[in-house]
């Protein structure tokens, strides 16, 4: 290293260093920078240093032996009097056994120095504590920043989280609302077309109750009348063996005339005539009555029924379904009836559950007829009655036909279900059925099927009210 | 420029009219940011569409919007944790001026990329000066207008200045005349 030629004078050594201090060995302040000495209310020069000023770092007191023996260390000194700290270096003059402390502002506060009326122009302009103090001012800044910016994020997440707590109910309750729309639509679907086929079931009955009631008089009238009929014609026939008996030889007008009319045939075919008209008739006061049996349109309240007469009405009326046609055979039907007392229902309603059921035991076993050709069976409904543990009347409806899988058989008493081609099925029949025999009479309707096994429906009513 | 420059410019606005109005400009300048970071380095461009863009939607010149920012800045730098900073910058205007430059320049310590403008005072006579403009930007002479007028608001003096010279006129710099007098 060159040996250094130049150095500086006291004054602008004072310039440079406005903060410094400078003491003897007797801790006398000598010398003070212009600034610091402007910070403090006493005149410093002369005073001794340890009365205003305390050594921070290094962990020492002032004392000018161990001063020196730490001349090389960093120091940090803080004012009594304003506590501003000063950090630099001691620099030992040896021949003028003073030591100075040459140093700015350390970790500078800026309400402090503003306190102090310390300005910019009070540093040295090589000194770098302004520069510090502008980084803390802008640290700080950008800390309040950073805070400001957090606060946003953590509420902006609060309402986030907010916004989606709402979403998540307007959701759910969406869902809810849809799954009641649903649930309503399908109720009301429901009870439409129960309307539908209640009221298509009213009119039905009230057809067959008027075609019932106008037959009725007539064939009452013919009926009530036939028996004389019988007795005039069996009068007249005795009458007509009397003058053949008597008369013997007619005359020729006479003769020709019972030639003509075949008198003879007419003796014996008139009572076998009146006979069939008899039987007739007797044939339709019995379909009047099971008309009338099946329609029980104005029976509004539970009233006690005979079943069979009930299940003998349906069949009648569905007695052209039953008849063979086409390639089709007539079905079968096996009656088992069992000891039955008069049971407590509505009986229009229970009506219309076994013409539901027989009516697709019927479509089913066409179904069978006309579509699988393995299907060879002589096409039967059973419908058995019975009492069981005295507390259930069980009518038991079965058909041979092709049956069902265990999926259709979940849902069959669902509404809307059919397995019947579209247009010929609402899937309406069971679903109502189901509802006349649970809801309305507390029984219970189940059925029993497999694929190519047929199918089995069991109505129980309880009999407790009957 | 620094964010702080554009948090400026919406703290003008939405202190003088309102967040909706703000709102509007950002939205005609194209601007997405929500938010500028004060110590974030934006393009300049940013900073002349949202003063475009508050010209068009406040009705005024792109000057006085600039005049006014001028005037805002002083008490917005405060405002924004530099108080300290500007007490220690000086007492009084002509004092404040002066050290105008050194104060960029220590700035400049936390803004790297700041490209900071150019004061330098004469003393014409007794209260009065020419402040000479250096900038390496164009347009801004207008806000030092409004920075006089702000600063001295700050230091309770009264101000009175005129642009002598324009780098737009063909000048080599701006130069503004003051008149002060403390009150």
């Amino acid at each position: 290293m060159n040996k250094p030629l130049y150095t500086l004078n006291p004054q602008t050594f004072c310039e440079l260093y406005p903060f410094h201090i400078g003491f003897n060995h007797n801790l006398e302040i000598v010398q003070v920078g212009e600034v610091l000495q402007r910070t403090h209310q006493i005149t410093l020069l002369g005073e001794q240093i340890d009365r205003h000023f305390q050594i921070h770092q290094p962990a020492i007191a002032f004392d000018i032996l161990k001063i020196q023996k730490k001349i090389k260390s960093l120091f940090i000194l803080e004012s009594k009097h304003n506590s501003l700290k000063l950090k630099g270096q001691m620099v030992a003059l040896k021949e003028q056994q003073v030591i100075l402390f040459i140093c700015s502002v350390w970790n500078p506060d800026s309400s402090l120095l503003s306190k102090l009326a310390v300005k910019l122009k009070d540093f040295a302009i090589h000194d770098l504590t302004p520069d510090f103090l502008f980084l803390q001012q802008t640290s700080q800044t950008a800390i309040r920043e950073v805070q400001s910016l957090t606060e946003e994020l953590t509420q902006q997440k609060i309402q986030i989280q907010a916004s989606l707590e709402v979403q998540k109910e307007l959701t759910s309750l969406s869902q809810k609302q849809a799954q009641h729309l649903k649930q309503a639509l399908s109720n009301i679907k429901e009870t439409q077309s129960q309307l539908i086929q209640a009221e298509k079931m009213s009119s039905l009955g009230m057809l067959v109750a008027g075609i019932a009631h106008e037959i009725n008089n007539p064939v009452t009238f013919i009926h009530g009348n036939l028996r004389y009929l019988q007795e005039y014609v069996e009068n007249l026939l005795k009458l007509l063996q009397l003058y053949q008996k008597y008369y013997p030889q007619p005359s020729s007008e006479i003769a020709t005339e019972a030639d003509i009319i075949d008198i003879v045939f007419l003796e014996t075919d008139l009572p076998k005539l009146l006979n069939s008209i008899k039987i007739g008739t007797e044939r339709i006061c019995k379909i009047v009555d099971s008309l009338k049996n099946f329609s029980r349109h104005d029976e509004a309240k539970k009233k006690p029924v005979d079943i069979h007469s009930g299940i003998d009405s349906t069949l009648l009326i569905l007695q052209h379904r039953l008849k063979a046609y086409g390639r089709n055979a007539d079905i079968q039907v096996i009656k088992q009836y069992g000891e039955l007392p008069l049971v407590n229902c509505y009986a229009s309603s229970i009506n219309q559950v076994f013409m539901n059921i027989i009516s697709n035991s019927i479509d089913a076993l066409r179904d069978a007829e006309e579509n699988c050709a393995d299907w060879n069976q002589g096409p039967t409904i059973v419908i058995r009655t019975l009492v069981n543990d005295s507390q259930n009347l069980v009518v038991r409806i079965a058909d041979n036909g092709m049956g069902m899988e265990q999926s259709a058989m979940e849902k069959i008493f669902d509404p809307f279900f059919t397995t019947k081609p579209v247009g010929k099925g609402t899937g309406l029949g069971l679903s109502i059925s189901y509802g006349i025999v649970v809801e309305k009479h507390g029984g219970k309707l189940s059925c029993i099927s497999a694929p190519g096994e047929g199918a089995e429906f069991a109505i129980e009513i309880p009999l407790l009210n009957s | 420029m620094y964010g702080l420059v554009n948090r400026a410019i919406q703290d003008m606005v939405c202190d003088m009219f309102d967040e909706a109005t703000w709102e509007k400009i950002k939205q005609k300048a194209e601007v997405i940011e929500q938010q500028f970071l004060i110590l974030e380095a934006y393009p300049d461009d940013l900073t002349h569409r949202l003063v475009k863009s508050a010209s068009q939607e406040l009705g005024l010149s792109s000057a006085e919007i600039m005049q006014a920012f001028g005037e805002y800045w002083v008490k917005f730098t405060a405002t924004a944790g530099y108080q300290e900073i500007l007490d220690m910058a000086g007492d009084t205007l002509p004092e404040f001026l002066e050290n105008l430059d050194d104060l960029h320049t220590r700035i400049g310590v936390q803004f790297p990329k700041l490209q900071p403008p150019s004061f330098e005072c004469t003393e014409v006579a007794e209260n009065v000066i020419d402040l000479h403009y250096q900038s390496t930007r164009e347009g801004l002479a207008p806000m030092v207008v409004g920075l006089v007028k702000g600063l001295g608001d700050r230091f309770h003096t009264a101000v009175d200045i005129t642009q002598t010279e324009s780098r737009e006129a063909g000048c080599e710099r701006d130069t503004f005349r003051i008149e002060y007098r403390a009150e």
